[in-house]
């Protein structure tokens, strides 16, 4: 609650064109944000490119931020336009992964894996995917956002997200599951 | 049955997702993002400067234009235009403006820019105070 306070004060004077206050505004959800486009984006450079671009759209739009939202809801917005579009831009393509990994849904293959090799296994099987999936996944099970939440992120129905979501979920099942055989 | 499977991979999606640690960008990310930044807010001063003299500017030419267009539609109208007027004797002419008359325009005018110009002075001097009191973060 008190940090919001703050960080109304911040993006108030962020608004009247303050670089500093937007700068610790930045400080704050730069770690976030870089993490989930540098995943996505699978390129440090790139990933740095995007942050860049996201947090200059967000300093010339925040303006038209009315509050309304959270501003990590607002900020993740602008962050998946800015990197869906940067990476179809670039024509981002992807790689269905065709590894081996010792991974399912199994408690009993999970239990022999370490923690390290599943997450990994994981990441390799999710840089598979297209950059809009791949962000959905991260902003519902690392970020844990809310369906609703993402929905207003990606501009897209309730509905659609969860349609979504279960589809890749059933297509990570079956990455996951080749691996096991 | 199906949701049981869905609540499991969910946690386990979660559960390996939460284990991948925060990334950052280079040491020299941050200094990069603060010029731009100091560029785009410069810009915007800039913008945010020019846009009530343009619109001043705007305004001014927009009576004037509406002036001409008057005089030169009175001036372009043919007497068949002109209405028949009742037999008088009619005098029409335009007012004719002294001296005086345009130097008041030209202090009005001139009181308007001193106040434009004193209003962005003073709204460039008055910034909302921030961080605000008590505990930053």
């Amino acid at each position: 609650m008190e940090q919001r306070r703050n960080n109304a004060a911040y993006i108030e004077a962020a608004k009247q064109g303050d670089t500093s206050a937007f700068m610790h505004l930045m400080r704050q959800y730069q770690p976030m944000v870089f993490t989930i486009v540098a995943k996505v984006a699978r390129s440090r450079a790139d990933a740095e490119d995007i942050t860049q671009e996201v947090f200059i759209k967000a300093f010339n739009g925040i303006g038209s931020f009315r509050e309304k939202s959270e501003f990590s809801t607002w900020l993740y917005r602008i962050a998946y336009n800015t990197t869906v579009s940067e990476l179809r831009k670039k024509k981002f393509t992807f790689v269905s992964y065709d590894g081996s990994l010792d991974l399912s849904d199994d408690d009993d293959n999970l239990a022999s894996a370490s923690k390290e090799q599943l997450v990994q296994c994981l990441e390799q099987v999710l840089e598979g995917l297209p950059p809009d999936e791949a962000f959905l996944i991260y902003l519902f099970y690392r970020d844990e956002q809310s369906i609703e939440q993402i929905s207003h992120i990606t501009n897209q129905r309730i509905g659609n997200i969860k349609v979504k979501l279960h589809r890749i979920r059933q297509k990570l099942k079956v990455e996951l599951s080749k691996l096991t055989l | 049955m199906n949701d049981e499977v869905n609540n499991q991979s969910d946690t386990l999606l979660r559960k390996l997702l939460s284990e991948l640690p925060l990334d950052s960008p280079s040491m020299g990310f941050e200094h990069r993002l603060k010029l731009r930044l100091e560029q785009e807010a410069a810009r915007k001063r800039r913008a945010k400067e020019l846009l009530p003299l343009l619109g001043l500017v705007a305004g001014v030419a927009v009576l004037l234009g509406f002036a001409v267009y008057l005089t030169v539609r009175f001036y372009s109208a043919k007497a068949a235009d002109i209405p028949t007027l009742p037999d008088f004797s009619y005098n029409i002419s335009f007012p004719t403006f002294g001296s005086q008359a345009i130097m008041v325009g030209v202090a009005v005018l001139g009181l308007l820019l001193a106040n434009l110009y004193l209003r962005q002075h003073l709204s460039r001097k008055e910034k909302p105070p921030y961080p605000p009191k008590g505990d930053i973060c």
